[in-house]
């Protein structure tokens, strides 16, 4: 219980700068990049049944032109015909896109970033954007082992709502969110976890090495290694196995692009998915942190959590929530002066 | 029927010339709709997601209904086809009235048929946007207005230069963008585009202050474009009786 201790002996210390350095950035721009990346779009507007719906009704209007113009059908059937497609495409669309259509009410955006916090638990720090289609009350339930919820601005919710209404019952505190059509709101939320999954990396002089057991009952995707002189995709590691390898440090050709031979190039690392393309260079590894731990001469270990669970429910099956998770380990290395 | 509205109806429909003003029309609106589902948000304090949707379609639709009217009106698909006014009433016989009101009822028709022709996507982009049903039916009831009250400006066009269809072309393009112009820079409430906008946002339109008595933006917006709509009908009227006069 030695880790679990000392974890919770740093959340009731003076706040730590450090920490604060390399908590995962939330805030309107990022939440702006996600919302408006076209990857994303499709999680809220039914962009391929109104693709469909567009291409269906000209198609229809096609034929009957053609019919018309080789005198297949009469001007009048032409008319009528015609005043029936488009009375039914509209009334059709109209119904489908309103009734439903794919469009959720609201989205919930979930990015957790875990860490290591010794004896089996993870310091999960999630950010959370909840945003409505239209105006109505949403309540979170957040689940075991909970810390802190806080708001982060005033967002776009209903007037008069602009603080969160805690409600206690049946063992799980709610958070009470009302939201007006095409409102959001921003929030970040702290859990302590019991979860398998640890990652170690043991510098060398020449080397690093690797030891990553996974028993958290999720594959852990897209794992990357990087130090100084060295940045290697490990690719999957499936649910129940581990890694133990050992890395050579190069000699580093980042130094001879003008790079410090310490700093560790995270702006090349991308993800087939840009959601998490954003996520990784804005929160959870922004650029703008000039003070962040992995700024100096450090050794990081990252991989995606895949499928990971949600920490927030929602219950309402009208609502779409989106988790990522990313599991990360961050070990300084010993410069000149410490040897 | 109107001999001069069935001859519209022969030349665009049964012939097929008009045709191409409805592929027009369906063939710029469906990728701006689409594509509209891709618009970044314009305000940094919301999210529009697809919230501006149906202004973005409204917008576009309203801005092709009144100038194809005015093309139509000004009789720019297949001309050859048309009678002359002469021809109508020295010829054919027909009161002037009767040419006049022919005249009006193809417009309207067209007007009619382009509104048919975008209800569905109009629809469409109402439910994705959550617009409200009355937003949906005021938007369409203004569509029709402002295609008329534009659109009758292209029939005096014609009446006034039917000989010189260059210089008609020319006089309702810079008709129709120095009105816009000149409603932007005079009083925003009176651009069409401005007042659609402002009452599907719900937003509160600036009074008008003249010798200090204040008149609603409504009141105003409505006044004058029925009094542009009429001033429409009279001129052409006028016009109609100049030109066979001479």
């Amino acid at each position: 219980m030695a880790g679990l201790g000392k974890f919770l002996q740093s959340l009731v210390s003076p706040a730590v700068e450090a920490a604060a350095a390399s908590r995962p950035q939330w805030n309107e721009a990022i939440f702006s990049q996600i919302l408006l990346s076209p990857s994303f779009i499709a999680a809220y507007i039914p962009t391929a049944s109104l693709f469909l719906a567009i291409v269906l009704y000209l198609a229809g209007l096609f034929c009957l032109s053609w019919l018309a113009q080789r005198r297949r059908i009469s001007s009048r059937a032409f008319g009528l015909l015609s005043f029936a497609w488009i009375a039914t495409c509209a009334g059709t669309g109209y119904l489908f896109f309103s009734r439903g259509g794919q469009i959720p009410d609201g989205v919930l955006l979930a990015a957790t970033l875990l860490e290591d916090a010794g004896e089996g638990y993870v310091d999960a720090q999630t950010n959370l954007a909840l945003f409505s289609t239209q105006p109505r009350q949403y309540s979170l339930t957040l689940a075991r082992g909970w810390l802190d919820l806080s708001s982060l601005g005033a967002g776009r919710v209903a007037a008069g709502s602009e603080t969160l209404v805690y409600r206690y019952g049946a063992g799980s505190p709610r958070v009470q969110v009302p939201l007006k059509e095409w409102g959001y709101k921003l929030l970040r939320a702290r859990y302590l976890e019991r979860m398998s999954l640890r990652a170690s990396i043991e510098p060398q002089i020449d080397r690093v090495s690797l030891d990553v057991r996974n028993h958290s009952g999720h594959d852990l995707i897209d794992c990357w290694l990087l130090a100084p002189g060295a940045k290697i995709a490990l690719g999957h590691l499936p649910k129940g196995e581990r890694w133990k390898k050992d890395f050579p440090l190069g000699s580093n050709a980042d130094a001879n692009r003008g790079r410090s031979a310490d700093e560790l190039n995270l702006r090349e690392v991308t993800f087939n998915d840009k959601t998490r393309d954003i996520l990784f260079h804005s929160s959870f590894f922004p650029r703008d942190v000039a003070d962040a731990t992995w700024r100096g001469s450090t050794a990081l270990f990252f991989g995606w959590i895949k499928d990971p669970e949600g920490r927030v429910d929602l219950g309402d099956a009208r609502i779409r929530v989106h988790n990522y998770a990313l599991y990360r380990v961050i070990v300084p290395l010993a410069g000149p002066e410490d040897e | 029927m109107n001999a001069v509205t069935r001859e519209g109806l022969q030349v665009y429909f049964h012939e097929g010339h008009g045709l191409s003003v409805y592929f027009y029309l369906v063939a710029i609106l469906a990728p701006v709709q689409f594509l509209a589902l891709y618009l970044p948000s314009l305000d940094a304090q919301m999210w529009s997601g697809s919230g501006n949707l149906f202004k973005v379609s409204a917008s576009t639709t309203l801005v092709l209904m009144v100038y194809f009217a005015l093309r139509v009106a000004n009789q720019e698909y297949a001309p050859w086809r048309f009678q002359s006014l002469r021809t109508w009433v020295r010829e054919r016989g027909q009161p002037l009235a009767t040419v006049a009101n022919g005249q009006l009822g193809f417009l309207a028709l067209h007007i009619g048929c382009s509104l048919l022709l975008s209800v569905p996507f109009l629809a469409w982009a109402a439910a994705i946007a959550r617009t409200p049903f009355w937003g949906l039916a005021a938007t369409l009831a203004l569509l029709l207005f402002y295609g008329f009250c534009y659109g009758v400006w292209g029939l005096v066009a014609l009446a006034v230069w039917e000989r010189r269809p260059e210089s008609r072309q020319v006089v309702i393009r810079c008709f129709l963008f120095g009105l816009a112009v000149a409603t932007l820079l005079a009083y925003l409430p009176l651009n069409p585009v401005a007042y659609l906008l402002a009452i599907l946002g719900q937003h509160d339109l600036p009074p008008l202050r003249v010798a200090g008595v204040r008149w609603p933006a409504g009141s105003v917006h409505f006044f004058f474009h029925l009094v542009l709509g009429f001033a429409g009908v009279l001129a052409h009227r006028r016009a109609l009786a100049r030109s066979v006069k001479e």
